[in-house]
């Protein structure tokens, strides 16, 4: 029989025998260099600790201890299969952990989806219901400073941010009125103008609408404002906003354990965030949408003005409303929205506001002041 | 020892070229299971590594699997998600609020924030340990997780309070804690340094810090003044156009700073080898701070490599999409954030590779052993092991590989 040279630990102690293997019928015999046996392992148990690699000393184990045995010679691994029926066993399981981690991946997707599609925008909802009106309002003035801070415009200490002139400020509360007023539970609406060459309109918890001058500038006629208000005021109805917030975070808390420690994962993260986001606001901008034509109809202004305003952004930004750009987009594609708008088509019966109130909004920002012009 | 290799009390063995391709296989894996992959294959990283380091002519085993790291997530999430809902939920409610209670809040969050890894960081050590054999003989790790962290805490409020001058008293008390409760088999671990023969080495880092930022102030004197009465004034524009004239060279010796850290760190590895003791068994090291620097630069010299040729591919696409004319302003977006992401995922990977182990290489080339002897007399333990991982720490991005 062939003895081969190893290293052996017995697992008790960290003393280095240096001992001689045979492979019996039964297992390993383990022979001191002086002759006697110190110990022999049982074919059952003996496995090899890792795959043998070129250059390497093969090192065998006995399940369920740390006691080892090193040889240089990798002419054992053939002859031992027989006597060790075990031997390659770690390799054998860890395929099917693979299996196994391919399935729970699965599932993880699957439970993933339910959270994200299900249980987050049904558990945003009932949070904001419950939001106290005052708490939204207070958390909506704190966005808006925020949110004015980081936006683009003049930022001397001087020009104050918001756009003060009362008479324009009173034109576009009555004009919210208007619009809302058949609706059973009427939303709050604060409305304030900011001094910033964007054009862009939102809603901000706590009933917070929000145009931009460069808005104001942009449009054409009252009946265009009218439209966007409209809009607004349905993601006012909806409290789309307070929403947004709570669901914002809770996918924020997700992503952000699920990726936390992937490598590169805070942009991995980032990604799928936005990519959540954008799934859900698209969702909301139709709604919003459909409330403002409903709303348009009721107070007799028509669609047209918001058919006009969207012809015209598609006018001025038409190279960036590809099917791509489209899908990036939190907003539905502008071609898509104005399609759907056209199709609703609604004349106008009454003019949105009277010629002296459009002035006034026209002018809202000859006055400045540095806080929101709000109680 | 063996005879034609000596002084070579330590070496390690394993080639980067496998190793990237576990790494790879890891990354990609990972990422087709949204991440749960990330436990097993951190476990055949470790198992690479663990194996290719060899002491004394025997190399270490590591004996963890994935399964136990998955489950020791899973735990660790159940805990600390009330803790970061609580804080973001707290966040948004004092949103409104005065500064001086957001700000009471912050601090307390990092408090807790920092407590928690502390505790991580004890449950990761012992995990490791009594995941490691050496010659048939399991590592283990007694004490307290709430105990160390305790100490931690402590420590690190000294160390805030004194502008980071007690740096070197915090890491003699952690690391002693730590190695009064380590073992090999039954033998303890040994560690008595000396925090005052540190400090007069550490004292040059925040020594420098500070030194760099006053010589700023000291240059700046007359236009700090000017601005802080701008300010007072609400002049900001004005303000910011005297931000322009100040001297600014100052500001480079913190890189200064930088460096000598690095230093620090080195000399501080030596002089805890050189306290360590595992039963009679005692260590010195030879780490040489020029041979860590030099790495650093390497390694950021790869990454800036890897920045560069990607930049530079996003940049042609995004230049040929403006000259055409036609493409949509989102392909180009696409364009540009691919490259920034694949930067992202391969810098984990580039950082083992140009930084982790070229230094675990020569830390295990500089180490020597006295009386390694004394090891054959060390018997295995039979203390309990943790039976599931490091989740706490995993979930709280602490410790490396």
């Amino acid at each position: 029989m062939a003895r081969y040279p190893a290293r052996y630990y017995d697992g008790l102690t960290a003393r280095s025998r240096a001992v001689e293997v045979e492979i019996a019928a039964t297992g390993l015999a383990i022979f001191d260099e002086a002759g006697p046996v110190v110990g022999s392992w049982p074919g059952e148990g003996i496995r090899l600790v890792e795959r043998p690699r070129e250059g390497e000393p093969v090192r065998l184990g006995l399940a369920g201890t740390t006691a080892r045995l090193i040889l240089d010679d990798p002419g054992i691994v053939e002859p031992l299969r027989r006597a060790a029926p075990h031997l390659l066993r770690r390799h054998r399981t860890s395929r099917r952990t693979v299996g196994r981690i391919a399935l729970w991946g699965v599932l993880a997707a699957a439970s993933l989806a339910g959270i994200v599609l299900v249980l987050i925008p049904l558990m945003s909802a009932q949070l904001a219901a419950v939001t106290p009106d005052s708490a939204k309002y207070r958390l909506g003035r704190t966005v808006l400073v925020h949110l004015v801070d980081l936006l683009p415009g003049p930022r001397t200490a001087s020009a104050g941010r918001y756009c003060a002139n009362e008479d324009g400020l009173a034109a576009l509360r009555r004009l919210v009125e208007r619009l809302g007023a058949d609706l059973e539970d009427r939303p709050t609406v604060h409305a304030v103008v900011v001094n910033v060459p964007l054009v862009n309109a939102f809603a901000l918890p706590g009933g917070i609408m929000v145009f931009t001058r460069g808005l104001l500038d942009e449009t054409g006629s009252p009946e265009e404002i009218a439209g966007i208000a409209a809009h607004e005021l349905g993601h006012l109805a909806h409290d789309h906003s307070t929403r947004a917030l709570y669901r914002s975070f809770a996918v924020a808390l997700l992503v952000g354990v699920l990726f936390g420690d992937l490598t590169g994962g805070t942009l991995a993260g980032g990604l799928a965030e936005w990519l959540v986001n954008t799934g859900y606001s698209r969702e909301i901008e139709r709604d919003a949408d459909a409330f403002a034509l409903e709303r348009l109809e009721a107070a007799g202004i028509g669609t047209e003005g918001l058919a006009d305003f969207f012809a015209r952004l598609e006018e001025k930004h038409g190279e960036e409303s590809g099917p791509l750009f489209g899908l990036l987009s939190t907003h539905p594609a502008t071609a898509e929205r104005l399609a759907h708008i056209r199709a609703a088509g609604l004349p106008g019966l009454r003019q949105a506001m009277g010629d002296e109130d459009w002035t006034s909004v026209r002018q809202t920002c000859l006055t400045l002041q540095t806080t929101p012009p709000l109680p | 020892m063996t005879d034609d290799m000596p002084g070579r009390a330590a070496q390690f063995e394993g080639r980067r070229g496998p190793l990237a391709g576990l790494l790879l296989r890891n990354l990609v894996f990972s990422i087709l299971t949204l991440g749960i992959y990330r436990f097993w294959g951190r476990t055949h990283v470790r198992r690479f590594v663990w194996r290719h380091t060899v002491l004394l002519d025997d190399a270490l085993e590591y004996l963890g699997t994935g399964g136990e790291l998955f489950i020791g997530f899973l735990i660790a999430v159940a805990v600390l998600l009330p803790v970061f809902a609580a804080y973001s939920l707290l966040q948004f409610l004092f949103a409104d609020g005065p500064d001086h209670a957001l700000l009471a809040l912050e601090i307390l969050y990092y408090l807790v924030l920092f407590f928690l890894v502390q505790i991580a960081i004890h449950r990761m050590r012992r995990y490791r340990l009594t995941r490691t054999a050496w010659r048939g003989v399991r590592f283990g790790l007694g004490g307290s997780s709430l105990a160390y962290a305790r100490i931690a805490f402590g420590y690190g409020l000294l160390t805030a309070a004194t502008l980071g001058f007690a740096y070197p008293w915090m890491r003699v008390a952690t690391l002693r804690y730590f190695a009064q409760h380590a073992y090999f088999g039954t033998a303890g671990l040994g560690l008595a340094p000396n925090p005052v023969w540190l400090f007069r080495r550490w004292a040059a880092v925040p020594g420098s810090f500070a030194g760099a930022l006053g010589l700023f102030a000291i240059l700046n004197f007359g236009s700090l003044q000017t601005i802080a009465s701008f300010i007072d004034q609400e002049l900001y524009d004005t303000a910011d156009i005297v931000f322009g004239f100040m001297t600014y060279w100052p500001l480079f010796l913190l890189s200064a700073s930088f460096f000598l850290w690095i230093w620090y760190r080195v000399v501080e590895f030596r002089h805890m080898a050189g306290c360590l003791t595992v039963g009679g068994t005692s260590f010195s090291s030879a780490v040489r701070s020029q041979f860590v620097i030099g790495r650093f630069f390497v390694f950021a010299l790869v990454m800036f490599a890897l920045s560069a040729l990607l930049g530079s591919i996003a940049f042609f696409i995004a230049y040929g999409a403006a000259r055409a004319g036609e493409v949509e302003a989102a392909v180009v977006v696409v364009a540009v954030f691919i490259p920034v992401l694949l930067v992202l995922l391969f810098s984990g990977i580039i950082r083992i590779l140009f930084l982790d182990i070229p230094l675990l290489r020569h830390a295990c080339e500089t180490l020597d052993i006295s009386n390694a002897g004394a090891l054959d007399e060390v018997v295995q333990a039979s203390a309990t092991v943790p039976s599931y991982g490091e989740g706490t720490a995993e979930a709280l991005d602490v410790g490396g590989f």
